[in-house]
């Protein structure tokens, strides 16, 4: 296993309070900059899909929302500093809880996606129980 | 690459952690973009085989010292989220430009008749000084080019690494020796393989002159391409 440290990375581990999240709702988030790569397009696409495949009702009544913003956009600046995002980075946000998936998506969008699904698919049930 | 996905996804002894991961970031797109650049830099001293084989070693060195002093600077308590933001931001920004520029002044394109700056650009063709340097110097700043898919793989995954394990600050070191084995190996074939087949060596020589103009098309292509990525 590789050590992932909890929320590596990008963000803090810390479980920040997001004020004027709506509690019942997941919302997922992409964070990147203007310069993309296959990789990172991937991993973009692949959360997004698999959101939408695992949980087609949520998704359709709103409950699990999936955005990508582009960091070098002013207005989204406010959410990623909130979020504490300063790089790219995807994550799974719920009230105050928080959960960074970007090395899990780097690791396997590409080469296992089978396990990345797994992996949003646990995250995902997990914050839906709580 | 699966390949390495599933050693890393077993990996548990950090420094295999940490190789695995320059080796990914080694033969991803874009740092591979400035490995061939580096490539043909330190072969452009062709008639001298040591020297070649030397500045691959010096060019993972320069390479090795800026992991190593950014996740100092992260471990001694710069906010990760700011200093890493930054680099992935721009590096890819300054680095297009940068080969562009450096490009030109190896065509003689960029002259700078600054009182002394003679004296600098003389002092740089004699190679015995500054050959070694600039083999370091490209290291330092070829591997602050931190594209996207590298920015993760180093400031989300080895840096976490490095500074939460009390003996980590190895671990940049064996990234960086890792992201610069290509370079290394080719040095070694242009070095000691190539450059020992039969007439190839003398053929080369004769060549030089065209070589390095060959080098400075190479800084301004990968240049372009960098700027393209970046900025389009």
């Amino acid at each position: 296993m590789i050590p992932f440290l909890g929320c590596t990375g990008q963000t803090t581990s810390k479980e920040t309070a997001t004020a004027d999240i709506n509690s019942d709702k997941i919302e997922a988030y992409y964070f990147h900059f203007t310069a993309r790569c296959t990789t990172c397009r991937t991993v973009e696409a692949k959360a997004k899909e698999d959101l939408e495949s695992l949980y087609p009702d949520q998704v359709k009544q709103g409950l699990i929302t999936f955005q990508s913003l582009n960091l070098e956009e002013a207005p989204n600046k406010t959410l990623a500093d909130k979020l504490g995002v300063s790089g790219q980075a995807l994550l799974l946000v719920k009230g105050n809880q928080k959960i960074n998936l970007t090395n899990e998506g780097f690791m396997y969008a590409v080469s296992k996606p089978e396990k990345f699904k797994e992996i949003i698919k646990e995250k995902v049930d997990g914050l839906l129980i709580r | 690459m699966e390949f390495l996905t599933d050693l890393l996804d077993n990996s548990t002894m950090p420094w295999l952690t940490a190789l695995l991961l320059g080796l990914m970031t080694a033969i991803s797109p874009c740092p591979l973009a400035t490995n061939i650049t580096a490539v043909g830099f330190i072969s452009r001293d062709i008639e001298n085989r040591n020297r070649v084989f030397i500045n691959g070693l010096l060019y993972t060195l320069g390479r090795a010292i800026t992991y190593t002093v950014i996740a100092l600077v992260i471990y001694f308590g710069a906010d990760q989220l700011k200093f890493g933001g930054f680099f992935q931001r721009y590096g890819e920004k300054i680095i297009g430009p940068l080969l562009i520029i450096i490009g030109l002044f190896m065509f003689d394109l960029v002259r700078i008749n600054f009182p002394g700056f003679n004296k600098l650009t003389s002092r740089m063709q004699e190679k015995k000084r500054w050959g070694y340097l600039d083999a370091l110097l490209l290291g330092l700043v070829f591997a602050l080019a931190f594209c996207p898919y590298s920015g993760v793989l180093y400031f989300g995954m080895l840096v976490p690494l490095t500074v939460t394990s009390s003996s980590g600050l190895y671990l940049p070191i064996v990234y960086a020796i890792a992201t610069g084995i290509p370079v290394i190996i080719f040095a070694w074939i242009i070095a000691y393989t190539i450059s020992s087949i039969g007439g190839v060596y003398k053929k080369l020589k004769t060549f030089e002159h065209w070589f390095r103009r060959i080098i400075a098309v190479l800084f301004i292509g990968v240049g372009i391409y960098y700027i393209i990525r970046a900025y389009m």
